[in-house]
């Protein structure tokens, strides 16, 4: 496998940077590559994290898959990109620092665009559309929370690559999955209508890191195992996190409205609300006095997701409802054979 | 008492600016100052949060204390500053944005200097020195959490009256923990001290606890703001602590990433528990490589001490940043053998 100059040979492993654009300043744009190639032929794996800058769980996640797997252990090639926008890495944000653009909303991108534009254009020509499959980890950054698996149920895609990528979901472990969202121009669309089945995991976020850092990795590096383990890349038993999963059409975001302010959550993860029933507060940052009750726009159940730190500007994602399309009992579905 | 414009005469209270300066491009740089002034004369307390930007449970726990408290039931007045440094505040950062500088080590500041020491004399002079106690709310960020109480029982320039009373205020606050001393110079307490006046400062939790424990943060902080009232007389009402006895540390070292920057994971076997027990060279935490994986070194203890609660969670580390606190057990105090044992619920 080869990736620009980075090539590892049967049984080998390499890890290089690939350039896709510099900075007026001539600071090079590049993502860093891993290849871990097996010594049986087999599929091509992507995994990678970071598209988000700040969303660093699935980046120590996949590096401690490195540490713990080695080219021979595996049929095929894992190709791995611990974060994918570097500078939103550095800066600790979620947007590239380049041109302030979100990576993860370009679509297939633009060779002769902005910074983010070209990054996303020459990654997915130059890594994404080298996979067989592709499992694409966010998580929240240090304030935010969210815990479940994203693949794409839509009429415009092939029975097979939902099949697939639904199967993937379930095998990566987390016990909720959502099968549609209202995010759009994600370069996962792009890949699923190319053919290329794949999932987005979020994996936790920071508000759990003191208390869960740990779980979270060992169940994301598990997670992307699974994967392998379903795609007849990896010897060994499927685990995941719980016996039977749910999948939830994910349909409406709640906000935090007009106002900027401290926004106190008063209802959980997993409570099932009314339209208009009451979500959160939000205070005045100054004088503590209440702005506005935080309403859903809709009925549904508020799924685990959502911001932990309580500075909230205008308009900003605060949760997510859906409603339950499925529930799962993995040891009749075509994971069976695989646990 | 009036704080330039903002006037809030005997059972009121009043919301206003405090403007201190402008920026390159004319942006006020303005202090939020809520005044509550009861309908009896007595001591002025000044309690406020994020004098670095980013660190907002005070904030959060000040308006709950505002939506609670009523001035009719308060002697004397509280100034309660929500947010000091309103452009770290904007910007979810520790320093002033318009200068990148620490607020909290400005000394007394500067009236013809940049706009974080023209900040640091004017909060001074025109709030913090009105004070007869003064309580400045830390926490961690979104991606620290440190817990504890401190006050400095060792510093110069002040009387034993005042460090006496520092150290009252403190172990009124209510935490279970309270450092006597840090290393941290410039800072307003340091220099509200240096002024005389009663002072300490409170570090509240932080982000990564927020999730599970926001509600137990923001009752502490309008419990503990109350309690340093009704030590001073303010309000008649019972002191209500975290514990019957707290526990006075001394901070021997601090810990760094040195010359590591990566993914830094704490040590699992160390626990979250605070005053744990450790050696000199125990392995705190490991530094890994972000784009590889690879372990690039271990993080040591520097000496034999105790691990006191202070830490960064986010797992995203630059070289030479501060990751938690190395001390020793000086004095385990029970709150009933104290003067205010008679105030004690």
């Amino acid at each position: 496998m080869k990736i620009a100059h980075i090539e590892a040979k049967p049984g080998e492993r390499a890890f290089g940077y690939l350039t896709a654009d510099e900075t007026r300043g001539r600071i090079p744009v590049q993502i860093p590559v891993n290849i871990l190639c097996g010594t049986e032929d087999g599929p091509v794996l992507l995994v990678d994290a970071a598209l988000h800058g700040d969303e660093n769980i699935g980046t120590v996640c996949i590096g401690q898959l490195l540490r713990t797997i080695e080219p021979k252990d595996i049929k095929g090639t894992l190709i791995a990109v611990p974060v994918v926008n570097t500078s939103g890495f550095e800066f600790g944000q979620r947007e590239v620092m380049w041109d302030s653009k979100d990576l993860n909303r370009q679509k297939e991108g633009d060779p002769n665009g902005t910074t983010s534009q070209r990054l996303a254009y020459t990654y997915l020509n130059e890594v994404v559309y080298k996979a067989d499959y592709w499992v694409d980890i966010h998580s929240g950054g240090p304030d935010a929370f969210v815990w479940y698996s994203i693949y794409e149920d839509n009429p415009d895609l092939t029975p097979e690559v939902i099949a697939k990528s639904k199967d993937m979901a379930l095998a990566y472990g987390l016990k909720d999955v959502f099968c549609r969202t209202p995010w759009h121009g994600t370069l996962h669309e792009i890949s699923v209508r190319r053919g290329i089945p794949t999932i987005s995991p979020e994996m936790g976020g920071g508000a759990d890191f003191m208390y869960h850092g740990q779980e979270m990795i060992d169940i994301g590096m598990q997670g992307i195992v699974n994967v392998m383990i379903l795609l007849g890349m990896y010897d060994g038993k499927i685990k995941t996190q719980a016996p039977y999963a749910k999948v939830w059409d994910a349909k409406h975001e709640i906000t935090s409205g007009p106002n900027h302010g401290i926004f106190l959550r008063e209802r959980q993860w997993g409570d099932h609300l009314e339209k208009g029933e009451l979500y959160g507060r939000m205070y005045h940052p100054y004088t503590g006095e209440k702005l506005a009750d935080i309403l859903a726009p809709e009925a549904g159940t508020v799924l685990n997701s959502g911001r932990v730190w309580p500075v909230v500007v205008r308009n900003r994602f605060a949760t997510i409802l859906g409603d339950v399309v499925e529930d799962i009992d993995l040891s009749k579905s075509n994971l069976a054979k695989f646990m | 008492m009036k704080i330039g414009n903002i006037e809030c005469k005997p059972g009121s209270r009043a919301f206003g600016y405090l403007e201190v300066d402008r920026t390159t491009s004319e942006l006020p740089v303005n202090i939020p100052i809520n005044i509550l002034c009861g309908p009896e004369d007595g001591p002025v307390l000044v309690v406020d949060a994020a004098i670095h930007g980013n660190e907002n449970v005070g904030c959060v726990g000040i308006g709950q204390f505002l939506r609670n408290i009523d001035v009719s039931k308060i002697k004397g007045t509280v100034i309660a500053v929500p947010v000091v440094n309103t452009s770290g505040y904007e910007f979810q950062q520790r320093e002033v944005k318009w200068d990148g500088k620490d607020l909290n080590r400005q000394g007394g500041g500067d009236p013809n200097g940049t706009v974080a020491q023209r900040l640091a004399y004017h909060y001074f002079n025109e709030v913090v020195s009105k004070a007869d106690a003064f309580i400045d709310i830390h926490s961690g960020g979104t991606d620290g959490h440190v817990f504890y109480t401190f006050y400095e029982a060792h510093l110069k320039g002040t009387t034993p009256e005042v460090i006496e009373r520092s150290k009252e205020l403190g172990l009124a606050f209510g935490l279970a923990d309270v450092f006597c001393e840090t290393p941290w110079p410039g800072t307003f307490e340091e220099v509200a001290l240096k002024a005389g006046i009663p002072s300490i400062s409170v570090e509240l939790g932080g982000g990564s606890d927020w999730r599970y424990h926001a509600q137990e943060f923001l009752d502490l902080c309008e419990q503990g703001i109350k309690n340093v009232m009704i030590l001073m007389g303010m309000l008649d009402e019972k002191i209500r602590t975290q514990a019957p006895t707290a526990k006075i540390w001394r901070i021997t070292h601090e810990v760094f990433s040195g010359n590591y920057q990566g993914f830094f994971l704490r040590n699992p076997d160390l626990g979250p528990e605070f005053g744990m027990p450790l050696k000199n060279g125990d392995v705190y935490g490991t530094m890994y490589h972000p784009f590889t994986g690879e372990k690039i070194g271990d993080i040591l203890i520097p000496a034999d001490g105790h691990l006191l609660h202070s830490a960064r969670l986010w797992p995203v580390i630059p070289r030479n940043r501060f990751l938690t606190i190395i001390g020793d057990l000086v004095e385990e105090v029970d709150l009933r053998q104290t003067k205010f044992a008679h105030l004690l619920a």
